[in-house]
């Protein structure tokens, strides 16, 4: 599937979180996919998987974390010698159910990006220790892998795991900002639905001011994060400089998006929405997981400005 | 207002700081600390049953309700000697949460609207904690706008019989008593056709089902009324001048949901001290001080208006709708205090729940429970019409249904 | 929407791109890139003369209005050529400030509703920079409610006689001809009784006065009528129709204020990335970098929102109130931006002075223009009902006046 439509089709699915099985994985599973089939080479280690990804037979997951934090080659801390991982990732995004994993561990000490390398794990084999975690999106699993002598095999050259995972975290920004927008789309949706419908002091609730421009300014923030999410998707498709730049632009916007609609939407909703009667809480809850899921946002603003800088002093 | 305290409030403060070192469960006291907006619990122990017998005791050494009068079971104290006991009760006032409903809104309407002999009866095990009270005004057809309410009152005799579903109400599960706002008639205009009663929670007829809130947790109650009997020497105020009645209690709900207000602040500049980032600790971080700053001025500017109010009550003025202020700014303020600490905790943040989350999943919960803060006991719309008409004398909005027969109310936006 | 030039549209770019570095004014060039919003002028020339000589040249050269029919001084050009156009002109683009509102909402106007000779006669010159139009709706006693307003026009023969006042006029003071909405008949509803002309700001009874605003600048004006007659052949729709023919400009004024907003980002930018604090660079400061970039994406934003409104124009559909958004988002982003600016400065802030030190007084200039950004052209208010009302279907206001007859509304609060 194309860039540009797996980028439709992630927004379409996100605005019916009804149907959130389908949902659930879309957005994880783009990156990783896009991201190993980026590569320029596919490496023997990945051939195996690659067609069992194709068949949905099997699901594969990015282990970058460990703890708090955001991404930075000096947070990993999982060490790779003679073909074994030892340490731990968490969280890990549908670690529980993947069957495969992409990790980034150490392989120098020299304090510089070429210290990580990527390699591949079956999780399904011996050394790994899988543990669901609890988290804030009921819908979307995360887990703590563990790795004791655990058999990985590398997966592209030595060192330059890092600028792989730069690149898999821009593409991936871009995928996401989509399953974002879908669902700031939704929740402006769900509100205004529910604003016509509900009356209170003998009016719908529509059409006090109050509501309405919280409404106007949820379709502000939708709006802008869509376009800015055009562009990253142009980007992406034609692979151009531009990339960087427009990746976080869409992060950044279409998580304030989502964030700021999902909370409205429940304000729209009063006491409704705060209950389980209503999917208000599954997009609050999501918006909040999937802002973080990433890298945060004060991470991609910080990103933004080094990358416009770059631009600007080019 | 005064900000040191004259010699009469030094001794009391030095009285209550004694009694309560004396005689505070303090085996819960470093829980209770820790607890914030969305997780007050206690590992190992019903926090109902510490609730109550701390309460007990406050009652039997004159501590309970201080500002009721001493014949309902208060102390008669001044409005600023309640402000001192709360600030030396600290962390154990976090055990009043189950009694704020009874003490803040149905205490006092009974006060104002009940009969003596029902006051004696009734207060005095209000204000010990010995029996919960609970308020059953919202419906789902009557949120925002209480008084479209629905659930019917009818005469038989000396008795009500009363039909219908309230929602909402805090607490009901483990609520003796409720005071009701009804509808007893649906042909004249919608706020004059309401009338108050308190009843037992426990007669025939009276269900209550919990809620699940957004959090997962369940604080509120649906609570259905199928032919419920309430004897008219139960009924608060004359009939069909239930919401002149209803003002009293929703008045003095805004003003003790505003009271201790939690704003996330000080959870948020402990976290900053003791986090690192990347590069240093947090605190030093330029970003994260911008942001302490502004919301420390925040929580600061609603600590030194609730002194404000404070002090005009002590000089016998009538607190304002002013108050609203609170709510409503530490309600979106809690909101995005969680959100920026998940923030800063990266993709760790979305974890949640005290075994998995970083602080016990203190911020997590935070954020869960904020969208309720911002809707209960008037939303932040209603608080903003609050202010604008109330403080600043604008016009209300324009009331279609002001001289409609609420029987002839549109129910739905559309078709 | 597709972000690269089709070869036809790259090499209608080239084209535009030698044309003006053949013919532009380059001398005013980086006085012109310096400047931004409230702060459009040139030390030592006449910025609506050199205004006027730039617009006639680009009209000679078939540059001007180049979306309208050729026939009326255009270029019959697409909406993407259009766009291609102002990317190209840059900062000259600056220079068309006073015919801004004569191309974006009189022409429309004068375009769907004159008669042909009308067009003929007056749309070239408007086009060419040589007749300045001005529009005269707002009055003081309407101003969001434009359809509460009160300058009367009454039938004399083949002429009307207008008296009242308009506000809010922006460059009366320099215009030729204005488009005027008034009332004709008081005794049926508000938007029932207006009717819309043309005139020439020259006509005897007409008399411009500036406002001082804010600022301190004076862009607006007040423009009392005594007695001035109108022909009736200047009349634009039927009698009575006024308030339908006034929608047409009005949203083409929407459009066009949104057109070439600023937003300050790119200003902010600059700015931050030479300042020094006490220990470092601003640009690397982690609060400034977080407020910077939640600016950034809205300007993106704004910008690929408007790429995809003439991507829709381009396929034929009608651009929508959608466009409302970027006034709404750039307008409180300048002042915003301002503030910020001025924080940064510190105490220096408070000054207005050109130097260097203080970005040439660019941000204090911008907080005090930006108030009437968030007013002009539709208050922030009233783009919120557009969007929330047209685009998301939510229920107009309760109109208290909207049946009662026009002599019988309110005209005191108090």
């Amino acid at each position: 599937m194309g860039r540009l439509r797996r980028c439709g089709a992630l927004c379409g699915s996100a605005t019916k979180l009804r149907h959130c099985l389908r949902w659930n994985f879309g957005a994880f599973r783009s990156f990783t996919e896009d991201s190993l089939v980026g590569m320029r080479d596919v490496p023997t280690s990945l051939q195996k998987w690659l067609p069992k990804i194709a068949s949905g037979d099997a699901i594969g997951t990015l282990a970058l974390f460990e703890g708090k934090g955001n991404p930075s080659p000096k947070a990993v801390k999982v060490t790779a010698n003679g073909g074994v991982l030892n340490g731990v990732k968490r969280p890990v995004a549908d670690g529980a159910i993947a069957d495969f994993a992409v990790v980034a561990a150490r392989t120098g000490s020299s304090g510089r990006e070429s210290d990580i390398s990527l390699f591949i794990v079956d999780l399904k084999a011996g050394g790994v220790e899988v543990k669901s975690l609890t988290n804030i999106d009921l819908t979307r699993g995360q887990a703590e892998i563990a790795f004791k002598d655990a058999k990985a095999e590398p997966l592209g050259a030595p060192g330059e795991g890092w600028s792989v995972i730069t690149q898999v975290l821009d593409r991936a920004a871009v995928l996401m900002a989509f399953e974002q927008v879908g669902g700031a789309d939704r929740a402006l949706e769900m509100g205004r639905d529910y604003a016509l419908d509900r009356i209170a002091f003998g009016r719908p609730i529509g059409s006090f001011q109050a509501v309405k421009h919280m409404l106007a300014d949820m379709y502000v923030s939708a709006t802008l994060a869509r376009s800015n999410c055009y562009y990253g998707a142009w980007a992406l498709s034609t692979n151009a400089g531009e990339l960087p730049e427009a990746a976080a632009a869409a992060r950044i916007s279409a998580t304030q998006a989502f964030q700021h609609c999902a909370k409205n939407n429940i304000q729209v909703h009063g006491g409704m929405g705060f209950t389980w009667e209503f999917d208000c809480h599954m997009y609050y809850r999501r918006a909040n997981a999937v802002a973080l899921g990433l890298g945060s946002l004060s991470y991609w603003e910080d990103a933004l400005i080094d990358r416009m800088r770059k631009k600007n002093a080019a | 207002m005064n900000f040191d305290d004259t010699p009469q409030e030094a001794a009391f403060r030095a009285e209550a700081k004694a009694w309560i070192a004396a005689n505070a469960p303090k085996q819960y006291e470093d829980e209770l600390r820790k607890a914030s907006l969305g997780r007050v619990a206690l590992k190992g122990a019903n926090i109902l049953e510490v609730a109550k017998a701390w309460q007990r005791k406050k009652a039997d050494a004159g501590w309970a309700c201080l500002h009721w009068p001493k014949e309902y079971g208060g102390r008669g104290a001044s409005p600023i000697e309640r402000v001192i006991w709360q600030q030396e009760e600290g962390p154990f006032g976090r055990l009043s949460s189950m009694f704020i409903i009874g003490h803040g809104m149905c205490g006092p309407t009974m006060m104002a609207f009940a009969g003596e002999e029902q006051k004696r009866k009734y207060l005095p095990p209000l204000a010990s904690g010995e029996k919960i009270w609970c308020q059953l005004f919202s419906e789902p057809a009557g949120g925002s706008d209480v008084a479209g309410l629905r659930t019917r009152a009818e005469k038989h005799g000396d008795e009500w019989v009363i039909n219908g579903q309230k929602i909402w109400t805090s607490g009901a599960h483990y609520s003796d008593y409720g005071i009701l706002l009804t509808r007893t008639d649906p042909d004249v205009a919608k706020h004059k056709g309401l009338t108050m009663f308190f009843l037992d929670m426990k007669s025939p007829g009276v269900e209550v089902r919990p809620i699940k809130q957004a959090s997962g947790a369940s604080d509120f109650n649906e609570v259905y009324f199928t032919d419920v009997r309430i004897p008219d020497s139960q009924r608060l105020g004359n009939v069909n001048d239930g919401w002149n009645v209803s003002l009293t209690t929703l008045m003095n709900e805004r003003m003790s949901i505003g009271a201790g207000v939690a704003t996330g602040f000080p959870e948020l500049l402990d976290f900053c001290n003791s986090l690192m980032l990347e590069d240093g600790p947090a605190i030093e971080n330029r970003a994260v001080r911008s942001k302490l700053a502004n919301w420390a001025v925040k929580a600061s500017g609603l600590k030194y208006t609730s002194m404000r109010a404070i002090s005009a009550l002590s000089r016998g003025e009538r607190p304002g709708p002013e108050n609203s202020i609170g709510k409503l700014v530490a309600g979106s303020m809690i909101q995005d205090v969680a959100t920026y600490a998940l923030d800063l905790q990266g993709a760790a943040g979305a974890l949640s729940g005290p075994e998995d989350a970083e602080v016990a999943g203190k911020f997590q919960a935070m954020l869960l429970r904020a969208p309720g803060t911002r809707v209960e006991g008037g939303t932040d719309e209603i608080m903003r019409n609050i202010i604008a008409e109330r403080v600043l004398g604008l016009p209300g909005d324009i009331r279609v249904d002001k001289d409609v027969p609420f029987n002839k109310i549109p129910t739905k936006g559309r078709a | 929407m597709n972000f690269d030039d089709t070869p036809q549209e790259a090499e209608f770019r080239s084209i535009a791109r030698k044309w003006i570095a053949a013919n532009a004014p380059k001398e005013f060039e980086e006085e012109l890139s310096k400047s931004s919003l409230g702060r459009i002028r040139l030390a030592r020339h006449d910025m609506v003369e050199v205004g006027k000589a730039w617009q006639k040249k680009k009209a000679e050269g078939g540059w001007a209005c180049l979306h309208w029919p050729k026939e009326y001084g255009g270029r019959g050009a697409t909406p993407i050529e259009r766009v291609i156009w102002q990317q190209e002109e840059g900062v000259y683009g600056k220079l068309t400030q006073p015919f801004q509102i004569g191309e974006g909402m009189c022409g429309p106007t004068v375009m769907a509703w004159g008669s042909e000779d009308a067009k003929r006669r007056f749309l070239p010159k408007l086009a060419s920079g040589e007749e300045i139009w001005c529009q005269l709706f707002s009055e003081p006693s309407a101003g969001s409610d434009v359809a509460g307003l009160r300058t009367r026009a009454e039938k004399k023969g083949d002429n009307w006689v207008v008296n009242g006042q308009k506000i809010w006029t922006s460059g009366a003071h320099y215009s030729d001809y204005g488009l005027l909405i008034a009332r004709t008949d008081p005794n049926v509803p508000k938007h029932k009784g207006l009717t819309m002309f043309f005139l020439d700001m020259k006509s005897p009874g007409v008399e411009v006065r500036p406002i001082k605003q804010a600022n301190g600048m004076q862009e607006f004006n007040e423009v009392y009528f005594t007695d001035v007659v109108i022909p009736d052949s200047q009349r634009l729709g039927a009698v009575g129709e006024g308030w339908s023919v006034s929608l047409t400009t009005l949203m083409n004024e929407r459009m066009s204020i949104g057109a070439r907003l600023a937003t300050g980002v790119p200003e902010m930018f600059e700015f931050c990335s030479g300042l020094m604090l006490e220990d470092g660079l601003a640009i690397d400061d982690p609060a400034v970098r977080s407020k910077l970039a939640s600016w950034a994406v809205k300007a993106s934003g704004l910008k690929y929102t408007s790429y995809r409104a003439i991507s829709a124009l381009s396929k034929g559909e009608r651009p929508g109130p959608e466009n409302s958004i970027g006034k709404l988002v750039s307008g409180l982003m300048l002042q915003d931006i301002a503030t910020y600016a001025m924080d940064l400065e510190g105490t220096a802030g408070s000054l207005t002075g050109t130097d260097e030190e203080q970005a040439n007084g660019q941000f204090q200039q911008m907080l005090l223009s930006s108030p009437s950004m968030r007013i002009a052209g539709g208050t922030d208010e009233i783009l919120r009902n557009i969007i929330a009302e047209r685009v998301l279907g939510l229920p107009g206001d309760i109109r208290v006046d909207k049946d009662v007859s026009y002599n019988k509304i309110p005209t005191k609060g108090r």
